[in-house]
């Protein structure tokens, strides 16, 4: 992400302004449900006056899912077939004929209608999300479809936003950018922030078994990661701070519960397109239970009296 | 009696939405307004859902958990950060911006790797 820059808008901009809406490898009807009645495809907005009707809703999905089956367009890539997909559109944009009757599963009259789609729009807002990130190529499928948005900016307005699956995963990139310049994955072992996706990311140090201690807070990755990787979360220590119970939480040494953020404590969280929003505190944590924060700031005294 | 709290924000997914009325009885959320499906099982204690209200420790992973406080917990924890040659602090997209900018700082403390959901 960090080679090609990243084209961001707010979400009242899309529903204020956006014509065309692709979803590339999210399904919002099932991960994010409020996400297209709000924001994206159903919401009325100040441009948009009768809300899905001006509107064209383009799916990227191999699968069938309820979000595609409301889409104007959907494009059924095979699987980890998304770079020849984003390829081929922007060299359909550039003017290149395609010379074959069907790019990664997708027949190519259909990507001359997308693209065409795309091309024409007033504002255009790609959302992007793990069947994309997650399929072969990665990151690079990412700096693909940044520059299929650069190139169609030669035309009109388009923007671009990872669909976020935690509700502040922004608001970590954001406040780890702020400390050190790096979004994620920041190494300190040196004593200065570095920053090298696949070396200094969680995943890959675990599944190289690189790291000999891991303290997890307020994510499951013993549901999520990869099994090479939960492999070497069972074999080193392990701290968890979670509310509850959780495969993670099963292969810890230690468990410290915390107060749930944005029920029972207030705090801070960015949403997907950056906006902060102050959470709010509905009930009482449970007796002596203790935010993240407060944690976090008693261990930080200890391991400053410890070194 | 049952009291409506307004305008709460739902800590679930990235879309943030800031419109939810939540139902509270007795310091007990008994039901969601506007929330989505997701949204209400995370402001409502769903049946089989396990909470923590005391910390826990075990020595050894195929031993049970022993009760402990805080102190023991969060001294052990700090024990386990200083002695490891390089500690993974990772997780963090569940919870709001004050506890990651100390957990930067715990990071840097100890010389760690410090990541979040967004890297996998």
């Amino acid at each position: 992400m960090q080679d090609v820059g990243y084209p961001v808008c707010t979400l009242g901009e899309v529903k204020n302004r956006a014509d065309v809406v692709i979803y590339w490898g999210s399904n919002p009807m099932h991960a994010h449900p409020r996400h297209m009645s709000r924001y994206s495809v159903f919401a009325r907005g100040f441009f948009r006056e009768r809300g899905r009707e001006d509107r064209t809703l383009i799916v990227v999905d191999p699968r069938e899912t309820d979000s595609a089956k409301l889409a104007d367009i959907h494009l059924q890539v095979e699987p980890h077939k998304d770079y020849e997909l984003i390829s081929a559109m922007r060299a359909v944009l550039k003017g290149f004929e395609l010379q074959t009757d069907k790019v990664a599963g997708v027949p190519a009259d259909l990507i001359y209608e997308a693209v065409e789609i795309c091309k024409n729009a007033q504002f255009g807002q790609l959302y992007f999300a793990m069947g994309v990130t997650m399929t072969r190529g990665k990151h690079r499928n990412i700096d693909n479809a940044i520059s299929l948005v650069i190139d169609l900016n030669a035309y009109t307005k388009f923007g671009l936003m990872p669909m976020r699956g935690h509700y502040n995963v922004n608001g970590f990139n954001q406040v780890l950018t702020w400390v050190t310049g790096y979004p994620f994955g920041v190494d300190f072992s040196r004593g200065y922030p570095r920053y090298n996706p696949g070396e200094t990311t969680a995943n890959d140090l675990l599944q190289r078994g690189e790291t000999d201690m891991m303290l997890n807070i307020a994510s499951d990755p013993g549901a999520h990661f990869p099994q090479k990787a939960v492999q070497h979360m069972a074999k080193i220590p392990l701290v968890c701070i979670d509310p509850h119970e959780t495969p993670t939480t099963q292969l810890a040494n230690i468990i410290i519960p915390p107060a749930i953020a944005g029920v029972e404590v207030e705090g801070t969280a960015y949403r997907m397109d950056g906006v902060p929003i102050q959470l709010r505190k509905v009930i009482d944590p449970p007796e002596g239970v203790l935010p993240d924060r407060e944690i976090l700031k008693m261990l930080i005294k200890k391991v400053k009296e410890m070194l | 009696m049952v009291k409506v709290v307004r305008n709460v924000v739902c800590p679930f997914c990235g879309t943030l939405c800031d419109d939810l009325e939540i139902l509270v009885e007795d310091n007990h959320i008994v039901g969601t307004r506007h929330a989505c499906r997701i949204g209400n099982a995370k402001f409502m204690h769903f049946e089989g859902a396990v909470r923590y209200t005391e910390p826990l420790m075990r020595e050894n992973k195929k031993d049970d958990f022993k009760k402990v406080d805080y102190e023991t917990a969060i001294e052990e924890t700090a024990r386990l950060l200083t002695e490891a040659a390089l500690p993974l602090i990772y997780g963090w997209s569940a919870t709001e911006c004050h506890a990651h900018m100390y957990g930067v700082e715990l990071a840097e403390l100890v010389g760690a790797v410090i990541d979040n959901t967004a890297s996998v």
